[in-house]
């Protein structure tokens, strides 16, 4: 479920939604986590679906390193990606706000840290874009992105955290929150770009 | 699933979104299927989920006979009630255009066939021609012939128009449907002879 004080908004025809604060969200909240309302599609699964449904789920889920699609339930399937995201990835099954995100701010995330299928084209303008988001980057990305989450982190225990109760998980967050676990690393749940293409792919 | 020829449009802050139609859907087109990524939640399981779903779970659910609550997975849960309504449900999980709908134009249905109960109501903003203004779930006392009229010419048009989402529902639940509102089902072989 994706932090309830975001709201959808039209961005442009070329990027479609997005999802945007409506209050500030603190830097080390949890924006998104995995919820039970979430669908998880096992590849058996997704092969159950007509044709019609695999573009869609390709569009709007992200794969986990079991090759599982993530489908949210909710307008967390419409956050964008940036190179300079307000979120990152925390784990398969959270993201974490790495700075203070304004209200009216959009949520973002790096689409390189979902294990993507197929590599995107990016134009979303910050200066460190990388003109591209690709199944690998956890490989170029990941120290960074660690140290971004680890300086995040540190504030997560000190601010709300009204997604806490809704995980499916709720222990994973409270075990770090009470230093009982470490931080995972991105290259433990990024897979490289040819292994997410073989286990995550979606049915043609 | 949702007519794929549909977008989600902002439309006001009171109304918010709602689904438009980006080519024409004529009469007679299946406009929604009921499909396996919609959630169906009992009461008793809506009742022990956090506050935090209530607001969601009123918004994107409707109502099963049997009083179920079926989430609604994708842009289908957006659509907005008119009490002039250019699609309509049936009781076999498909909802099926009656009016053409031009390209723009939005999707809509009547709230009270969607199995609201007695109690449940709430204001209309449509201001269609013959807008009931406050809709309550005994509406459909007074309706229900009325709309079972408009789905049976819809439903009359159904072999005469292309259908994406015809391939979701199965035979025997569309013959039944058929049944019911007294279409005959053969019309579906009348372009083979």
């Amino acid at each position: 479920m994706i932090h309830p004080d975001t709201e959808l908004r039209f961005v442009s025809p070329a990027i479609g939604f997005g999802v945007f604060a409506t209050r500030l969200i603190p830097k080390g909240t949890i924006t998104w986590g995995l919820c039970h309302l979430d669908h998880v599609l096992s590849p058996a699964r997704r092969l159950e679906f007509p044709a019609a449904y695999a573009d869609i789920i390709l569009t709007y889920s992200y794969m986990t390193t079991r090759g599982e699609a993530i489908l949210c339930w909710d307008i967390g399937r419409y956050v964008n990606h940036s190179c300079d995201p307000s979120s990152l990835s925390l784990s398969e099954e959270m993201e974490i706000a790495v700075r203070d995100i304004l209200p009216g701010e959009q949520l973002t995330d790096d689409y390189g840290m979902l294990n993507i299928v197929v590599a995107l084209q990016c134009r979303c303008g910050a200066p460190n874009c990388r003109g591209g988001v690709r199944g690998d980057d956890v490989r170029r990305m990941g120290a960074e992105w660690e140290a971004r989450i680890r300086d995040a982190f540190a504030h997560a225990p000190r601010v709300p955290q009204p997604l806490l109760p809704l995980l499916r998980r709720p222990e994973a967050l409270r075990d770090l929150l009470e230093g009982r676990a470490a931080l995972p690393r991105p290259a433990s749940f990024c897979a490289s770009a040819t292994a997410a293409a073989g286990m995550g792919s979606a049915p043609a | 699933m949702i007519h794929p020829d549909t977008v989600l449009q902002f439309i006001s802050p009171e109304i918010g979104y709602g689904v438009f139609a980006t080519r024409e859907i004529p009469m007679g087109t299946v406009t929604w299927v009921h499909d396996s990524l919609d959630q169906i939640l009992t009461p008793a399981q809506v009742q022990r989920m956090p506050e935090i779903y209530a607001d969601p779970l009123t918004r994107y659910t409707y109502r099963t006979p049997e009083g179920n609550y079926v989430l609604l997975w994708d842009l289908a849960r957006f659509m907005n009630h008119s009490c002039s309504p250019n699609c309509m449900g049936t009781h076999y999980g498909f909802e099926i255009a009656v009016k053409d709908i031009p390209s723009g134009g939005e999707l809509t249905v009547d709230y009270v066939t969607l199995y609201m109960t007695p109690e449940e109501s709430f204001d209309c903003y449509c201001r269609s021609p013959g807008c009931r203004w406050h809709i309550t779930g005994d509406d459909m006392e007074a309706l229900g012939d009325q709309w079972a009229g408009v789905t049976e010419a819809g439903l009359l048009r159904i072999w005469e128009v292309e259908q994406p989402l015809l391939h979701l529902l199965n035979d025997a639940t569309l013959q039944r449907a058929c049944e019911e509102h007294g279409v005959p089902y053969q019309l579906r072989f009348r372009k083979l002879f």
